[in-house]
């Protein structure tokens, strides 16, 4: 080795070479998901060119003619757009607001079940609608809440009038959000009951001695126990505010609830797929994905900072 | 919790507690429990909007018609052929991937992980997917877009990576490369036996994740005969339309079959592989979950 680097001009660069002989064949596994990267996640960013462009597909992305900002300037003077991105926020805020905390609660509840087989049986049920599609979750929506659906004939059952859930923008909010809690609130408390799981039983049997009655434990020993894990998953959930449940979202509206149900995902769906405005919709998008981005970003950074945990 | 005598308002607390636990349960329960009633009814009664606890005669009637549907068994058979590849590609995919960037001192692995870890944080979003496939790619129509564009999840391949790190020790590779095996030799003798576990578990998420597919579907696809499961419930029960299967069920009257009937009898068989299995598979699943949440 001495003698080498005293003979070879370019030590480094001979080093590099014998790395990858020496990792060739690990090299050569990576080949395949690195083309899937390539194409299927870096494709599409090349193609993010169509937003500057008046995309022809005829003429493909480089013979397009060049735009600059055109429709970047469109859409931000569009009040669809405003529409969209104010119902993108809302939605989301309003979500947090309210399937941030029930798994929190879920957990805490399905802690003070005594008996384990109870405790395992409620768990279990607790969990399983979040591996139902999002197509059969709304469709399940859609029929129960149909016009001779259970709910509205239950609900003329108790004398009123049957309701149009899904033609009056009021009822579009109340039916997203609890299809979303249905889904995910079971599945979201397993990150708290593991954390629980660790939580040491001798501090709640010297609470116990000390006269601390079972309400007063879980006040607290337990949340307080639980406030880092908190911190990190609402700091998470941040990150994702301007992620919606688009599959869902797209199922659930119909063009009489678009004033509130209308998110950037969707009307890119409508107008990019739907009605071919390739470039416009693109524009729409790429702004979304910065957003995104910069929300993502940011979430991190402040979580790594606070703990150790990051996402990546 | 301890066991001890509990006040007045402890009490008030712990049946609250029993109260909200056991509507969630009748909430998680309850909708399947209730089509499964509407579908075994009279039409009669269904559209009567009589049934909801207890289902009013008796006939599967609703089922077999759905069945003379020709779409709702190509759809059967489609979802099972696209689970199947889709899943195989997806662990191939992520293993290959996972192992190579598991290994400390793999050359290039800071660049690697850095373009892997970007497409978490940006991506081109809809519109320049669908054109990459679609017209690039030229794969209108075929169900191998919607399985190539889903060939792994980077965050599995994640999860699978830490696996790798954390139980297969540095030392154990070494000693084999001493023993004179090659990196593929290592792989396939030492890591792949080692690696069962998440396997099974990566396994069970991908097939669950292939099973419920549904948008890229929607956007890839044209040919009622290739849709998948999921793509036919849309078709029948949110657009409404029944297709067929309407149509014959005026001709029976005498098997009266109501229109709710059939779409929660499609529901149904869809769901079915999924609650079936789900009480032995769960365990896995939750373990997976928390593998991945504690990655850090």
């Amino acid at each position: 080795m001495v003698q080498s680097s005293s003979i070879d001009r370019k030590p480094h660069q001979n080093s590099v070479w014998k790395h990858i002989k020496r990792d060739k064949y690990l090299l050569l596994m990576l080949i395949l998901p690195m083309a899937y990267y390539a194409l299927f996640k870096y494709g599409p960013m090349y193609g993010l060119l169509m937003g500057f462009e008046n995309y022809k597909i005829k003429k493909g992305i480089i013979g397009s003619d060049f735009v600059g900002f055109k429709h970047f300037a469109k859409f931000l003077s569009d009040d669809l757009f405003w529409r969209a991105f104010k119902n993108t926020i809302v939605l989301n805020v309003l979500n947090l607001i309210v399937c941030f905390p029930a798994p929190i609660l879920l957990a805490l509840m399905i802690n003070e079940i005594q008996y384990i087989q109870m405790k395992k049986f409620v768990q279990s049920v607790s969990y399983m609608p979040y591996f139902i599609s999002t197509v059969v979750v709304c469709s399940i929506a859609i029929s129960f809440f149909s016009n001779r659906g259970i709910i509205n004939n239950l609900i003329s059952g108790l004398g009123f009038e049957r309701i149009n859930f899904f033609l009056e923008a009021r009822w579009f909010r109340p039916i997203y959000i609890f299809t979303d809690l249905w889904q995910h609130v079971g599945w979201d408390s397993i990150i708290y009951l593991a954390a629980l799981a660790g939580c040491d039983m001798e501090v709640y049997e010297a609470a116990h001695i000390d006269g601390a009655g079972r309400f007063q434990q879980i006040w607290y020993i337990t949340l307080p126990y639980l406030i880092p894990t908190i911190s990190i998953m609402l700091i998470l959930a941040m990150g994702k505010l301007m992620d919606v449940s688009f599959e869902k979202i797209l199922l659930l509206q119909t063009p009489s609830t678009y004033e509130v149900s209308d998110v950037i995902a969707t009307m890119v769906y409508r107008r990019g797929i739907q009605n071919v405005e390739f470039s416009y919709s693109t524009a729409i998008g790429t702004f979304q994905s910065l957003v995104s981005t910069i929300f993502i970003i940011s979430a991190n950074a402040i979580s790594s900072k606070l703990s150790e945990t990051s996402l990546f | 919790m301890l066991k001890a005598k509990l006040s007045v308002s402890e009490k008030i607390g712990m049946a609250v507690i029993g109260i909200v636990l056991a509507t969630m349960v009748f909430l998680c329960i309850f909708p399947f429990y209730h089509m499964l009633v509407v579908a075994i009814s009279n039409g009669t009664a269904v559209i009567q909007g009589k049934v909801t606890i207890w289902p009013i005669g008796f006939s599967l009637e609703s089922f077999k018609q759905l069945f003379r549907d020709p779409y709702v068994g190509y759809a059967y058979k489609n979802t099972l052929l696209y689970v199947f590849l889709g899943t195989i590609i997806n662990l191939f995919l992520t293993t290959m991937c996972a192992y190579p960037l598991s290994r400390h001192n793999l050359i290039g692995k800071k660049y690697f992980m850095g373009i892997i870890v970007f497409t978490m944080l940006f991506s081109g979003g809809m519109i320049p997917t669908y054109i990459m496939v679609a017209i690039t790619l030229n794969l209108k129509n075929t169900f191998w877009a919607v399985l190539l564009l889903n060939g792994m999840s980077t965050f599995n391949m994640i999860v699978m990576r830490t696996f790798f790190i954390t139980t297969i020790p540095e030392s154990l590779v070494e000693a084999a490369k001493i023993d004179g095996a090659n990196d593929i030799k290592i792989f396939t003798r030492v890591v792949l036996p080692l690696a069962k576990p998440i396997l099974a578990t990566m396994f069970l998420f991908y097939a669950v994740a292939q099973w419920n597919r549904f948008f890229d579907y929607m956007l890839f696809l044209n040919d009622k005969k290739t849709y998948p499961l999921q793509l036919l419930i849309r078709a029948m029960v949110i657009e409404g339309n029944l297709g067929e299967t309407a149509q014959k069920q005026s001709a029976a009257n005498d098997l009266f079959v109501s229109e709710t009937g059939i779409k929660y009898a499609v529901i149904l068989i869809t769901v079915l592989p999924i609650i079936m299995l789900y009480p032995f598979i769960q365990k896995y699943l939750v373990k997976g979950q928390m593998v991945g949440s504690l990655k850090g």
